[in-house]
């Protein structure tokens, strides 16, 4: 019995030792997203505020090189292939569902806007959720001198070549290490129309019904986009 | 190496000889005269030393008798040896070292011919039968009454030494010289050298030609020689599957069947062959700096009913061992013991036809036989149809003293492979275990070995026991593969806008080899006599002309949008070694020595230093450059044997394995990876009854690969460690029933794998972590009963069962995952009658649903879908339960 309780205690004892540590591991983040409450701007004697801010999201990767073209970013270290839809100007926490990650540090992201180019599509093309097919639906006013504007945007922030992301490299740092963290994402829609150019605006309102579609190509649209770039992307908050 | 000795011979004279020719009478004269008056001679047995040394010793002892039976024209004169073919050591017991002494009591008729053959005293089913087989081939110049020949009955001790060779030819044993009679009692033990160690004995070096020029064998306590008994003892489905009866080895066949196996050993995980040096009869299998993989190694062309036996070393300990012999390394001897003509045809599940043709002509050595074999299956699962054929031939010439085995092969094998599936398709639904992707892209993966070998061997052995071999060889082996590893994930790095067409990588590659191995040992030098050894000198060539590409293509036409690889390589390997054995004493041996290789590579990379086109050409593409360095190390063994049933052993080597050369940089000065190995250990035979070993290893390897999934092979991944133990038993508690089991243990760990880069930012491998894919705990048995169970109509019919079972423990995967647990049981029966045999194999007999191999990477096999750029695990099925029907008959 003795040496048969020895042999046990030894395989157990190998078993054990066969186990252990294997590297990175696989978790899960819990993702949600927050906007930002409508803010009123001043410009060119205007005052312009955000009614509506509907934005898509994704499908994003977090990854561990600084530079997040998607050829270093074949592998990531956090993902979301879903695209998700932001309610721009609520502030309250917006649940998302996970980010499933492998341990390991962040140094940047890569992301679309609801629109993607598949490294398998001849084309780009917008996801369901996207809202009304666009990557972000902004509505707003402008009021300027008593004369009240209502403006639209169907923003359509695609990626410049197939199999690449609308965002190419954004600055994010994090070390992922383990299950029980979060990421709740940012938006401040109001600051993508922070440069909105006036006076073309209410040139636009030609029939006075007091309704301008911001159209793709104009300097307000391309304002927009560079605001959701470059100027103010969505936060990460980790 | 070893050496068989007919220690001493006794006669006991028939008469009347008149009745001696036929066997009726003789019995009948042999058993009335037992105690006949009459008989004066009979009731005298002459010792009969073997070897004109002996007839010297015995004419001087012994003057009287010989001066008596010239003197009397009714003299007895005992029977001499005119011919002698040696018995052959079994192979399954060479690893143990036995030396042991069959007895046997032998009828010499008046013709000289042998008969009545009984046993008097046993070394166990396997010596005795070797001895009896060697004894009845045995030619006399019978015993004489005077001048009238006379049929006579004596004792033959055939001793059976480890592991020195002969070192006298069997022709000089002829002309032995009667000495004094000496009656032979029933029970009474014969001589042997053991018990009269004064008494020459006869030293037989023709042994069978092949095991007597063996080299020292039992390197170290993890050197396993597989004979056919335990080979055959659980059904194989192809020769490479003979390896998973040595401890601690695992074998899974996991991309088709026209690409070699994927081999672990001692926790290391050795891919096609990377780590594990393959050979049949001596010449290299694997290949250097293949394409889909270092080492590669398809053993695909053997057939496995002409392998007569399997030996693996299990760590680098000794000098012959060469490239690729990391973990260890395992040598086919191909052989055909069971003489004649064998057709057999199978049939099995998933419309698997099987048919088998050898040829082994009668009297010829078990190396002379051809063989074809040809396969065609539907494969389990989708995409797994394959067909293949071998044919080997191969035949032995000339005298015991210089031989020459010519070799002729040829293989080819087409099979389609389903290859990875995504766990969580799997999962999901959307495929089942044993589909393939209902893509294109993955139904066109597929693949093709040729290969073919031509070769000669000769072997020498003097009468001194000097002995050695030169062989030469000449191989062409062609490989193509299409597998696709990641589904939609590649973009062309040719024409950049090309991409997402699927991942369908096509590799190519040929090697057209030729090598040389020579060795030469000399005779036993015995300084003092206390002390004796033999030195070998060694070496080994190879010129390998290697032309490789890989490339992306598109399902289903095949159209190339992509170009990785495109080069021509010549690889170089000179090996030299020295190889003491010496024994110390009875109770101390040293083996071992050292060996340097020569590695030289010449490399013309054509798509090399690649100019992307959205920068300036300012040169051509190309890499050309070479590199060379020596890889140098020893070797070494040391035995204790402080009482006769147990041998502790320790032992340490140094080894190496060639590089990848498309890794290479210009004259890089250590292209090879160092790997360092020591065991200690110890064995104890029981009798026949058990032979039982444990041991525990260490070994460090200077750089391990691993498979990368997107490039289709391997890639390095920095130093490694393993610490294990192995413990091996193989039992025989009955004649007729025979098995062996063997549990190893293995912590792998990788020590410092790559940093991460700016191409790689998020290498998957951590500093300490276990080392991916390798199962820590491997448990094997085999066992296999063989029996008869009836007479029918004056036959026998026997029958044969076997069983293997094997177990891998939950394989380490990447990012904190784990495979389960996958045991295997494999089992066979089988029925023979006159010259029928009726085979049912079983594989896989409770249905276990595995995965024999499992990766992690990221992937894209939906592409319709945003792709998941996170590792994810992948498997490869093994095969469901299969059963085998082979009807075959001995002509």
């Amino acid at each position: 019995v003795k040496i048969t309780r020895t042999i046990v205690t030894c395989l157990l004892l190998a078993l054990c030792l066969g186990c252990g540590e294997t590297g990175r591991e696989q978790v899960e983040l819990a993702l949600s997203a927050t906007g930002t409450p409508a803010r009123t701007l001043e410009r060119e004697g205007a005052r312009v505020t955000l009614t509506r801010a509907d934005i898509a999201f994704g499908p994003a990767y977090f990854c561990a090189s600084y530079s997040g073209t998607a050829e270093l970013c074949s592998v990531a270290i956090a993902e979301l292939r879903e695209v998700v839809l932001l309610r721009g100007l609520d502030p309250a926490a917006q649940p998302l569902g996970v980010l499933r990650a492998t341990t390991g540090t962040i140094h940047s992201a890569i992301y679309d806007y609801g629109i993607s180019w598949l490294l398998t599509q001849t084309a780009a093309r917008p996801s369901s959720v996207a809202p009304e097919g666009h990557s972000a639906i902004l509505e707003g006013t402008i009021e300027r001198a008593g004369r009240v504007l209502r403006f639209r945007a169907q923003v359509d922030v695609q990626p410049a070549k197939r199999g690449e992301l609308s965002v190419n490299t954004q600055r994010t740092e994090h070390e992922v290490v383990g299950d029980g963290e979060a990421l709740t994402l940012r938006v401040d829609p109001s600051a993508w129309v922070d440069r909105l150019e006036i006076e073309p605006l209410f040139a636009l309102d030609g029939d006075g019904d007091g309704l301008v579609q911001i159209e793709p190509g104009t300097t307000s649209y391309e304002s927009i986009l560079q605001g959701m770039l470059n100027r103010t992307p969505v936060g990460f908050g980790w | 190496m070893f050496m068989v000795r007919l220690a001493a011979l006794s006669a006991a004279f028939i008469v009347p000889v008149a009745r001696a020719d036929s066997s009726a009478p003789f019995d009948a004269g042999l058993a009335s005269d037992a105690g006949s008056p009459a008989d004066a001679g009979l009731a005298s047995d002459a010792a009969l030393p073997a070897t004109s040394e002996a007839g010297r010793v015995a004419d001087a002892a012994l003057p009287a008798a010989s001066e008596a039976g010239l003197a009397s024209p009714d003299a007895l004169l005992p029977p001499r040896v005119l011919s002698s073919p040696p018995p052959v050591y079994p192979a399954a017991h060479l690893q143990h070292g036995e030396h042991p002494t069959v007895v046997l009591k032998v009828t010499v008729l008046a013709d000289g011919a042998v008969a009545d053959v009984s046993i008097e005293h046993t070394a166990g089913p396997d010596f005795d039968t070797a001895a009896i087989t060697a004894v009845r081939q045995w030619r006399f110049a019978p015993a004489q009454r005077g001048t009238q020949p006379i049929a006579s009955r004596i004792g033959i001790a055939v001793h059976f030494d480890l592991p020195e060779l002969a070192t006298i030819e069997v022709g000089s044993v002829a002309g032995m010289t009667p000495v004094v009679p000496h009656r032979h009692e029933e029970g009474e033990p014969h001589l042997s050298d053991d018990a009269h160690p004064e008494q020459p004995s006869a030293a037989f070096g023709a042994t069978a030609l092949v095991q007597a020029e063996r080299r020292a064998e039992q390197r170290g306590n993890n050197d396993y020689r597989l004979d056919r008994a335990l080979l055959e003892a659980a059904p194989h489905a192809d020769a490479a599957e003979l390896l998973k009866g040595a401890p601690g080895l695992v074998v899974a066949r996991i991309e088709g069947d026209a690409v070699g196996h994927r081999l672990m050993l001692r926790g290391f995980d050795a891919d096609h062959g990377q780590d594990i040096e393959l050979t049949v009869d001596g010449v290299p299998v694997n290949q250097p700096s293949h394409i889909h993989g270092q080492g590669y190694a398809d053993l695909g062309f053997v057939i496995p009913e002409t392998v007569r036996s399997l030996r693996v070393v299990e760590g680098v300990y000794d000098p012959g061992q060469g490239d690729f012999a990391v973990a260890g390394s395992a040598d086919f001897e191909l052989g055909v013991e069971r003489r004649g003509t064998l057709l057999a045809t199978s049939y099995g599940a998933f419309d698997t036809f099987r048919e088998l043709a050898l040829w082994a002509p009668e009297g010829q050595p078990d190396e002379t036989f051809a063989a074809v074999s040809l396969r065609k299956t539907r494969g389990f699962g989708q995409n797994r149809a394959a067909t293949s054929g071998a044919l080997v031939a191969q035949g032995a010439l000339g005298s015991r003293k210089l031989r020459l085995v010519l070799h002729g092969s040829a293989y080819a094998a087409r099979a389609r492979t389903a290859n990875v599936l995504r766990r969580d398709d799997i999962e999901s639904g959307r495929v089942d275990f044993y589909d393939v992707y209902p893509l294109p892209t993955a139904e066109a993966q597929h693949g093709t070995s040729l290969r073919a070998q031509l070769g000669a061997k000769l072997r020498y052995r003097s009468d001194d026991g000097a002995n050695g071999e030169l062989s030469l060889f000449v191989l062409f082996n062609d490989f193509r593969l299409l597998a696709n590893y990641t589904g939609f994930s590649e973009r062309s790095q040719i024409e950049p806008a090309w991409a997402g067409r699927g991942d369908l990588l096509e590799q190519l590659n040929t090697t057209r080899t030729l090598g040389l191995r020579a060795r030469h040992r000399t005779a036993r030098y015995a300084p003092t006599s206390w002390a004796h050894g033999t030195l070998e000198l060694g070496l080994s060539g190879r010129l390998d002309q290697i032309a490789q590409a890989q490339n992306l293509v598109q399902a289903p036409l095949n159209t190339t949008w992509d170009n990785r690889v495109s080069a021509d390589v010549t690889a170089a390997d000179l090996g030299l070694y020295l190889d003491l054995d010496l024994s110390l004493t009875r109770f101390v041996r040293l083996k071992g020595g050292v060996r340097a290789d020569l590695l030289a590579y010449r490399i013309d990379d054509a798509l090399q230093n690649f100019i992307p086109n959205y920068r300036t050409q300012t040169y051509l593409p190309g890499y050309r450059r070479s590199a060379s360095g020596i890889a140098a190390g020893p070797r070494v063994v040391l035995e204790v044997t402080p009482w006769a049933p147990l041998v502790l052993s320790a032992a340490y080597g140094e080894g190496y394995r060639s590089p990848q050369v498309l890794l290479l940089d210009e004259g890089e000065p250590a292209p090879f990876t160092k790997v360092r190995s020591a065991d200690v250990g110890a064995r104890y035979a029981v009798g026949e009854l058990a032979q039982l070993r444990a041991s525990a290893y260490y070994t460090h390897l200077g750089q391990d690969v691993v498979f990368e999934p997107s490039e289709g092979r391997v890639e390095p991944a920095g130093p490694s460690t393993r610490l294990g133990a192995v413990v091996y038993a193989e039992l025989r508690p009955l004649s007729w029933l025979r098995g062996a089991a063997s549990f190893t243990y293995v912590r792998a760990t990788l020590d410092d794998p790559p940093p991460r880069t700016a191409e790689d930012p998020s290498p998957p491998f951590e500093p300490g972590q276990r080392l991916a894919y390798v199962p820590p705990v491997v448990l094997r048995i085999d066992a296999s009963a063989e029996h008869a169970l009836t007479e029918l109509r004056g036959q026998t019919l026997s029958g044969r069962a076997g069983l293997g079972l094997t177990y891998w423990s939950p394989r380490p995967l990447p990012y904190s995952q784990q495979t389960a647990a996958v045991s295997l049981l494999d089992a066979t029966l089988a029925l023979s009658y006159r010259v029928f045999q009726l085979e049912a194999s079983v594989f896989n007999l409770v249905d276990a649903r595995y995965a024999a191999m499992e990766l992690s990477a990221a992937s894209n096999w939906d592409p319709e879908a945003t792709p998941s750029r996170l590792p994810a695990r992948h498997v490869m099925a093994g095969a469901p339960r299969t059963w085998l029907l082979t009807l075959g008959a001995r002509l």
